[in-house]
């Protein structure tokens, strides 16, 4: 076995979802940690010109230009890198702005030289982005084939069946959540939750200028829902989702036969026959007892008991308790999008609460 | 105002009246504001009330009020000859009336704007109350334009901005005549003419309607699956001799006839339980194994993998002279405990 198969094999291993996602958790805090340093144009061209080798190495690879070189997953790698560097641009420029502000310097916005006028400047620019935006789609719809299959058929169902790339976040947390939660319940809770940040973040920093340092907290929350939440899991669906939804490494062959065990109990079966080792009781609500006491907890301990932790508390004060609670509800349940995953893959728990007679899973 | 010495015996109004209502406040009986000028109402009293009368002629803003008294004496804006003081309530406090000059300069602390001045110049208006410096009544429409196009500034002294806002023009709204008219008599169409239009414009709009209507009904039409009887035979006993599953109805029916290791021969659902997709059988792995999201199930449909819910449903099969019969409109749910009931499977010997 060569060096290069074995760099394969290790990056196919680290690519378990549970790796992937905690990984790029761990990348995601970092960068924020560490911006200053990381966002120096020196670094970025470093990053750059790293994902890009590693990219077109890659594509030696058969396997990985098969699931890259698809039509339908083109824009995907535009996606990668488009949103590397509008990330790179603002934390530069709030870096930039953070290092003035310690050292009283003005903002790099303060230059009266920065404001131009609508018309013509801006009109004129978004024209010309209009045009080529325009000449781009259309030598696109020339240059690549639009993905048409064959008509509907139920029984020939493509393997694996997916969803258009913006949606595979989505079709992601289907698979571990009840199609009226993940379907319903969450596209709301998000659409709601973004409606709702104007009412709960009254914080007037940050306003027309770029800043990281005096809007951690807000920074950090809405990237971790943008970036994780949204962009990881559609690589994630993208590449990593292949036959029978299993999951397979980015150099990895999408074997249809692939055999891997994802055998999962609800929380209710692990509470009374494998921890209690009792028959399950007959009664469904007793037998959910345990996910129903522990989702409600999650939901109604966590907020009060988190004050505990001071900053939290100073938070509380600032926002008051209409805004803090609903703040700390979006955000629980933004955690559970990440906790329920995490719990499927490393102790295969299919649903916490689970009444398969009245289609009510969490 | 203390009562006049003076007696009123004529009223008349210069040309160049803006129309600003100053001397109708002052004198409602005598002075009358319409709509291009002002005038004097014909047959009014003097009497009683001149000193309203010269309220009004030192306050109007253009100065084209006069009046004669019985003496002989013609009165403008600086009120009578010989009098000290024609309107003291018009009076600045801080201005004496005597030092005041014809033309105010601008104050210190304001800018002078150079088309104010230039139009306080000849217009004769000054703060608070209006002067005749010299004869320019040819200038007094103008000064009536100019007043209209003259922005009010914040900085101004309350009494000029007062004296703009007075001798700007009443703003008024000419209403055109509503002309009664019956339809076709001016538009040039017979009442045939019309009928006709008339007929012509919903033929046209209920005909495209009905083709959009119809073109919709198509479609549906085109989509819609005759509903075929929910009871189908299966075959016969003799087709399903080993343990496995068996696909011929996956595509027909939606159902898969399993042969269970236990002997049992049972009618399971094609479709997941939890999105709908459905599932494929891997003989390799023993189970069904959904393509959407994953969810697998083992051969007698009890969900182990995946985000499925719950079981697939089984339908009713029986035996009826060997040959086997299956009714999707009955369903048995394990999750109900249905699946030992008769019906929900046929014992194989």
């Amino acid at each position: 076995m060569d060096a290069i198969t074995q760099i394969k094999d290790w990056i196919n291993l680290v690519s378990r979802p549970e790796i992937f996602l905690g990984a790029a958790t761990l990348l995601f805090v970092l960068i924020l940690v560490f911006y200053k340093q990381l966002t120096h144009p020196a670094a970025a061209i470093v990053v750059l010109l790293a994902s890009v080798g590693g990219y077109a190495a890659s594509m030696l690879d058969k396997n990985f230009r098969a699931i890259v070189g698809k039509p339908d997953n083109v824009p995907i790698t535009m996606l990668l890198f488009m949103t590397g560097f509008f990330l790179w641009l603002a934390l530069r420029q709030a870096a930039v702005n953070d290092t003035r502000m310690e050292r009283g310097e003005p903002l790099l916005e303060g230059k009266p030289d920065d404001k131009v006028l609508v018309w013509p400047d801006l009109v004129y620019i978004e024209f010309m982005i209009a045009c080529v935006c325009t000449i781009v789609l259309i030598v696109w719809a020339i240059a690549f084939a639009a993905p048409l299959e064959e008509p509907a058929n139920p029984s020939i169902i493509p393997n694996p069946s997916k969803a258009p790339w913006y949606f595979l976040g989505l079709q992601e947390m289907l698979v571990y959540f009840d199609p009226w939660l993940a379907g319903v319940v969450y596209p709301s809770l998000i659409i709601l939750g973004l409606c709702a940040i104007p009412y709960i973040d009254v914080n007037p920093k940050g306003n027309g200028y770029y800043t990281l340092k005096e809007r951690r907290f807000a920074i950090f929350t809405w990237l971790f829902g943008f970036l994780i939440l949204w962009v990881v899991l559609i690589v994630i669906g993208t590449f990593f989702r292949g036959p029978n939804w299993n999951f397979f490494g980015p150099y990895e062959a999408w074997d249809p036969n692939k055999a891997v065990a994802m055998v999962n109990v609800n929380l209710s079966e692990l509470f009374w026959a494998i921890w209690l080792h009792k028959p399950m009781p007959d009664n469904p609500l007793l037998r959910e007892l345990p996910g129903i006491v522990v989702f409600l907890g999650y939901l109604m301990l966590i907020p009060p008991l988190a004050l505990v932790v001071r900053p939290v508390r100073r938070l509380y004060e600032k926002m008051g308790f209409i805004r803090y609670s609903l703040m700390m509800v979006l955000a629980l349940f933004m955690a559970l999008m990440v906790i329920k995953p995490v719990l499927r893959w490393t102790v295969d728990l299919k649903y916490i609460i689970s009444f398969p007679e009245y289609f009510f899973n969490i | 105002m203390p009562g006049a010495d003076f007696q009123v015996v004529k009223v008349w109004i210069e040309p160049g009246c803006i129309v600003c209502d100053a001397c109708e406040t002052a004198c409602p009986d005598v002075f009358d504001v319409q709509q291009e000028t002002c005038v004097v109402k014909p047959g009014a009293q003097y009497a009683g009330i001149s000193a309203q009368i010269l309220e009004a002629t030192t306050g109007c803003p253009v100065d084209v009020i006069r009046f004669e008294t019985a003496d002989g004496k013609v009165a403008t804006s600086d009120g009578l000859p010989g009098m000290e003081e024609a309107a003291p309530a018009a009076v600045e406090a801080g201005a004496p009336a005597a030092d005041r000059p014809a033309v105010p300069k601008p104050r210190k602390d304001v800018a002078p704007d150079e088309g104010v001045q230039r139009m306080l110049d000849s217009a004769n208006v000054t703060p608070g109350r209006s002067t005749r410096a010299g004869e320019a009544a040819g200038g007094k429409p103008a000064v009536a334009r100019q007043l209209t196009d003259v922005r009010i500034r914040d900085d101004w002294p309350a009494d000029l901005k007062f004296a703009v806002l007075l001798a700007r023009p009443r703003q008024t709204l000419v209403k055109p005549e509503p002309v009664p008219r019956a339809i076709g008599e001016q538009s040039g169409m017979s009442r045939r003419q019309f009928n006709v239009a008339l007929a012509t414009a919903w033929g046209a709009f209920a005909a495209s309607a009905a083709i959009g209507l119809g073109a919709i009904g198509r479609f549906m039409h085109k989509w819609y699956v005759p509903k075929k009887p929910p009871r189908f035979r299966a075959g016969r006993m003799e087709n399903y001799p080993d343990v496995n599953v068996y696909e011929e109805y996956k595509k027909s029916e939606q159902v898969w006839i399993v042969h269970l290791p236990d002997n049992t021969l049972v009618a399971l659902s094609t479709i997941c339980t939890h999105l709908g997709c459905t599932p494929n059988w891997l003989p390799n792995d023993n189970k069904f194994k959904c393509p959407c999201h994953g969810s697998g199930y083992r051969m007698t449909g009890i969900n182990f993998e995946g985000p499925a819910p719950r079981p697939l449903p089984r339908y009713k099969i029986e035996n009826l002279n060997d040959v086997v019969w299956v009714d999707k409109s009955i369903e048995f749910r394990w999750e109900k405990g249905d699946w030992g009931k008769p019906g929900s499977f046929i014992q194989l010997v």
